[in-house]
């Protein structure tokens, strides 16, 4: 399926109105870079609803319409089942907005923190502390 | 052809019976349940059965209050860590402590002789006995180390040692040596709550014994299958600055 919005990333500092339930296996710094906030538009093309973080699949296309496939990693399924997510509350074609956090590495790899559908209603969303950028007291603390 | 294979067959058992004398020299330090010595929960001593989860807590600074009473080996070692380089993020276990804070519950299945935890993180378990036994001779290190326990009125007294310096005790990156020394209290605050006190002996890493207090409070939920190795693919992405476990 050929997105239909435009992918664009967002180098800008930003504050996230909610979050994805923390990461428990590893810290935020050990992976993702705080410094660079992303904002991902693209098209869902599968999900892993899978421990120890559900990880999804987002095609993203360029002004030249050059698609771009990022992986972004979500919370744990476990803690968003509790608070009544599914595995389909998020599901391939959905249209999605995601704000997250590039990895370290380079790769087209990203944190996801807030992640929300074409009719703006935010899936996933929950408290987070992981050391990341909108982790709580926690933020900071890490490297 | 059939000759053959009473020829292997006759083999492996006699390895097998060779090696025999190896698994019963092990067996001395197993440590399968002895009878019953205490009475059952709710009889004198605190009923801790149940589903429980203690609030998330990544960095045990955060309830300690300050930075940890640091050697300065354990400074060093906090202050130049890689968080890449976390066991757990190679779904490595937590150690006996780090998954009781971690953001999963657990069950407390208590019977006359030995405390189970079933932890939901790692889909693991620990095995507390309280049938009067001692820690075992010549203790080798495991992640999850030996833990004894005794009841005192409302409190589950549980003692850990042998356990190795692999694990982290945090997602923060405190770490240890393997002479730490936990020391746990589980006391009953009321049908649906207790609170955990671990104290942390470790003459190598920290000046003195320090500990922290969470509360764990009874869940509705039960606990699920979590499998870390399901879908770690966060391994090619860590920063870390060591070869990374396979």
């Amino acid at each position: 399926m050929k997105p239909s919005f435009s992918g664009i990333v967002v180098l800008a500092l930003g504050m996230l109105s909610a979050s994805i339930p923390a990461l428990a296996h590893h810290s935020f710094a050990a992976e993702y870079d705080q410094k660079q906030p992303i904002t991902l538009k693209g098209v869902v093309t599968h999900l892993d609803w899978m421990n120890p973080h559900v990880y999804f699949y987002v095609d993203v296309a360029d002004k030249d319409g050059k698609l771009t496939h990022w992986a972004c990693e979500a919370g744990n399924p476990n803690a968003l089942a509790r608070r009544g997510w599914k595995k389909d509350s998020l599901k391939a074609g959905d249209q999605i907005t995601v704000q997250g956090f590039r990895a370290k590495d380079g790769s087209s790899t990203a944190n996801a923190r807030s992640i929300t559908l074409a009719d703006g209603k935010q899936v996933f969303a929950g408290s987070s502390d992981d050391g990341g950028p909108d982790g709580g007291e926690y933020k900071g603390r890490l490297n | 052809m059939r000759h053959r294979i009473w020829i292997s067959v006759f083999a492996v058992a006699s390895l097998c019976l060779t090696s025999a004398p190896t698994f019963a020299q092990a067996g001395e330090n197993a440590t399968l349940p002895l009878p019953p010595k205490l009475p059952p929960p709710g009889d004198g001593i605190p009923d801790l059965n149940g589903v429980w989860e203690m609030p998330y807590t990544p960095d045990l600074e955060r309830p300690f209050g300050g930075a940890l009473p640091f050697t300065p080996l354990g400074a060093d070692k906090y202050k130049t860590h890689v968080g890449g380089d976390d066991p757990h993020g190679y779904c490595q276990p937590t150690g006996p402590t780090r998954a009781f804070h971690s953001p999963f519950p657990f069950q407390l299945v208590q019977s006359a002789g030995m405390t189970v935890v079933l932890f939901e993180i790692d889909h693991n378990f620990r095995r507390i006995f309280t049938d009067g036994r001692p820690h075992p001779k010549d203790l080798d290190t495991t992640w999850y180390g030996d833990s004894i326990g005794r009841y005192e009125g409302s409190k589950l007294i549980v003692d850990t040692i042998g356990i190795s310096d692999r694990s982290w005790l945090d997602t923060a990156g405190h770490q240890h040596s393997d002479k730490l020394h936990v020391t746990e209290v589980f006391e009953k605050t009321g049908p649906d709550s207790f609170t955990w006190t671990a104290a942390y002996d470790d003459p190598v890493y920290f000046t003195k014994p320090w500990s922290i207090t969470l509360t764990a409070k009874r869940q509705k939920y039960d606990i699920m299958e979590m499998i870390c190795t399901d879908n770690n693919q966060d391994i090619p992405h860590y920063i870390t600055s060591k070869p990374k476990p396979q």
